[in-house]
């Protein structure tokens, strides 16, 4: 028996991931490579019908929270796929629950593809043949809640809740229910039910499931759960991080905190929780190790790198590692090592959407405007990084590279070590001669000073200068 | 614009083309095009300078490596409209100037009445007999990197003993020594414990210990209660990483063993020993004790080539006994 945990809950893993955002040696593993993993097997492994939609369902959303839209798309096709050979097989048997469970997961994959009509008709047909099955309504609420009726959602999550006997399926009803109610902005309700949920599966009510968790040092997170323990592990991470959000959203730090903390004493790589937790943090350096341990468990999730502001540059392999560097030197306007480092990790994830994001952002900034050398005035930062830019792709015309050979500019400049001076910034960008020079007068290093100067190319992100003239 | 490789308008006049290009230099070219707006030069892709007016040079400084270099003059002429480049590339140091010290360490347990020197012990790699330089028995500074499971069946206490034995028996490390921590779930991490740690996750044995191999001297201290679940590393590769030279795998067991830990041990010339939560720390104390009291033979590798190395170590004297030794190493 599958259980959707999250028809809504696997458009909440990815959201979180997106929106809250949901570890430092040799090259380590993304926390979802797990996941992965086992899916895969599960897929190749088994032939049932569904194993294959599980399966198919659960790798597309993890695909989803990495960014890997269109692997992502092709996971959900292969599990539309697997419906309609289900179909079929079963309305040949004449099995009505059969063909009920197969056309809720058709909507399901339909909803997941984007595909709302298809989705919402399949929804109706599978509640047609199967109104009295608490899954049923459960996958409609989920896939309801995938094409934008939140009130439909949740008005079937409580029909599923209504019909559920068994506990673990009653909280995982509950939990759905909690979802649409978050959508529908009934906060008070939906934490009510979550605090349920949680304080439920951490009761002696569930020992022996936990027991067997230990036993068999499970961890793995599914939308679409087989089997207790795993339905048991995913729920209880996903009504933490929800009832943590919650928390969060109203400044009840503490609470949220203790929420987070609880998640990752059982999945000490969840990426929602360490990014929730960065946000929290209580100092600098507590914000800097969550973040890091954040990147490493998903380097790809849009909303973690949007909120990431450090420009330091972190050592390690790791794919985290890798993309703070790539960030650190897009926020010091390094475009050239940032391009590089952007290249290097799209040879390793060559589907990934936020490295293709990134590249736009990267060309966008490389490709502004160099009017300076048309009004003869102080170049702007951005112009200046958008000249590197221009000389490292060759992409200056003749006339520009005219105009910039007669151009004599002065900016302010500062050195980065006593004469003779070699390297410096302007305005945050990086610039170097040709050769250490010394200048006549007395000038200090990391002073301000007013340079005159003749631009003759970049070398990497920096600008090659010829020194004209320096003054206090 | 147009852009052509006209190589034979250009001419390198220094540095020549084969010539070795090490600290400070000049970087010349002549050339017959005409109109020439400037030469870029440029040292291994990177734009190193600019000449605008002949003679077409500047100066560089190649700084200490030893590496060949690609240097590039690129000329642009007539208003910018045409390029030209040309290119060198000199010579790195060559592999006759160069010597490979292969410096074996082997850490081993000998009994014997008296100090042990080289001519108690005939020691062969690969059968080849080889020259014992020294048998310290001092073990010198180390890097210990305390590898620990984290994972959910280090519960009931047992990650809780690990890590209050390492914390009490660190003192038994020299000033000198540099202590890691290693934390193993299902995914590893390194570096200071911060917080709480909270037995979690699956187990990724074989990628933890794997990632403690480096070239200085280590002593690796596994506490696990064995079994692995989602290394990405094969147990071969793993063995591979960590048998080299100067890395001894030390391995307190909490559970029901490993073959791979056995195996690690036994070709580094570490022990593997049993312990529960309670016997953990005394365990570790004699474990370091040992550590501290083993003798480090060292000799200089001839005559074999890469890949496995078995070394044997035996006594050409009586009285002499060698309890334990690194058992070979990988030469790559």
């Amino acid at each position: 028996m599958s259980r959707q945990l999250a028809a809504r809950s696997l458009q909440l893993a990815a959201a979180l991931l997106l929106a809250a955002s949901c570890p430092l040696l040799a090259q380590q593993r993304i926390a979802s490579d797990f996941e992965l993993q086992q899916m895969q097997r599960q897929v190749e492994r088994s032939r049932d019908f569904l194993s294959q939609v599980s399966g198919r369902l659960n790798l597309g959303d993890v695909r989803m929270a990495r960014n890997e839209t269109s692997l992502a798309r092709a996971e959900y096709r292969k599990a539309l796929d697997a419906t309609a050979k289900e179909r079929l097989e079963a309305r040949t048997a004449s099995s009505l629950t059969r063909y009920a469970t197969a056309t809720s997961y058709a909507a399901l994959a339909a909803a997941k593809l984007g595909d709302d009509a298809r989705a919402f008709e399949l929804s109706e047909e599978a509640l047609r043949y199967d109104s009295g099955s608490a899954k049923t309504w459960n996958l409609y609420a989920s896939a309801m809640s995938l094409v934008g009726k939140p009130a439909k959602a949740a008005s079937a999550a409580r029909n599923a809740v209504a019909l559920e006997t068994d506990r673990l399926d009653l909280a995982i009803y509950r939990y759905a229910l909690a979802s649409s109610l978050i959508e529908l902005k009934q906060n008070a309700e939906a934490e009510r039910l979550l605090a349920g949920v949680v304080g439920t599966l951490r009761s002696s009510e569930f020992a022996s499931l936990r027991s067997g968790v230990a036993r068999r040092e499970a961890f793995e997170i599914y939308s679409t759960a087989r089997g207790d323990e795993s339905a048991y592990i995913s729920l209880l991470n996903r009504s933490q991080l929800r009832l943590g959000a919650l928390y969060e959203a109203r400044g009840e730090a503490e609470a949220a905190r203790q929420q987070y903390e609880h998640v990752l004493e059982a999945r000490s790589d969840d990426p929602t929780a360490l990014a929730a937790l960065a946000r929290l943090a209580r100092s600098g350096e507590e914000r800097e190790r969550y973040y890091a341990e954040a990147f490493d468990a998903n380097p790809f999730s849009l909303a973690l790198i949007r909120e990431y502001r450090s420009s330091a540059l972190p050592e390690g392999t790791s794919t985290g590692a890798q993309m703070r560097r790539l960030l650190a030197a897009m926020n010091r306007g390094e475009l050239q090592s940032a391009r590089t480092q952007l290249d290097a990790l799209t040879k390793q994830f060559p589907d990934n959407d936020t490295l293709r994001e990134l590249r736009r952002d990267i060309d966008k900034r490389a490709s502004g405007g160099i009017d300076f050398l048309r009004t003869k005035t102080s170049p702007t930062a951005s112009e200046l990084r958008s000249l590197i830019a221009r000389f490292n792709d060759d992409r200056l015309t003749a006339e520009e590279r005219a105009a910039l050979d007669a151009l004599t500019l002065t900016s302010v400049a500062t050195f980065d070590a006593a004469m003779p001076f070699e390297t410096g910034v302007i305005d945050g960008v990086r610039f170097k001669f040709s050769e250490p020079m010394i200048f006549n007068g007395t000038f200090a290093a990391h002073t301000p000073l007013r340079l005159t100067y003749r631009i003759l190319g970049a070398s990497g992100d920096a600008l090659l200068l010829e020194p004209v003239r320096l003054e206090p | 614009m147009h852009s052509t490789l006209l190589a034979a308008a250009i001419t390198f006049l220094a540095p020549q083309s084969g010539g070795q290009a090490i600290g400070p230099q000049a970087i010349e070219i002549t050339t017959t095009i005409a109109a020439v707006d400037r030469v870029e030069f440029s040292v291994d892709g990177v734009l190193a300078g600019v000449a605008r007016k002949p003679p077409y040079r500047i100066a560089h400084d190649f700084g200490t490596s030893l590496a060949a270099h690609e240097i590039e003059a690129k000329v642009y002429s007539n208003g910018y409209r045409t390029t030209a480049s040309a290119k060198v590339v000199t010579a790195a140091l060559t592999a006759s100037d160069t010597m490979n010290v292969d410096l074996v360490e082997v850490p081993m347990r000998v009994r014997a009445s008296r100090r042990v020197t080289p001519a108690d012990l005939r020691v062969t790699e690969n059968k080849v007999e080889q020259t014992i330089r020294e048998i310290r028995a001092d073990r010198g500074a180390a890097r210990f990197v305390f590898v620990v499971d984290r994972s959910l069946s280090m519960g009931d206490g047992k990650l809780d003993a690990a890590l209050r034995a390492i914390d009490a028996e660190s003192k038994l490390l020299r000033p000198d020594d540099r202590k890691e921590i290693v934390l193993f779930n299902h995914s590893v991490t390194k570096g200071p414990i911060v917080g709480t740690v909270t037995p979690s996750g699956g187990t990724s044995l074989r990628d933890a210990v794997s990632s403690i191999a480096s070239r200085e001297r280590t002593y690796a201290i596994v506490i696990t209660d064995g079994g692995d679940r989602n290394s990405m590393t094969s147990e071969d590769v793993a063995l591979k990483r960590i048998s080299n030279t100067k890395t001894i795998v030390d391995v307190i067991v909490l559970g029901d063993g490993s073959r791979f830990l056995d195996k690690a041990a036994r070709n580094t010339g570490g022990t593997v020993v049993e312990a529960s939560a309670s016997t953990l720390q005394r365990e570790l104390h004699r474990m370091l004790v040992d550590i501290n009291s083993r003798y480090t033979l060292v000799y200089q590798s001839h005559g074999n080539a890469g890949g496995w190395r078995t070394i044997t170590i035996d006594p050409r004297k009586r009285g002499v006994e060698v309890v334990n030794a690194r058992k070979g190493y990988w030469a790559e």
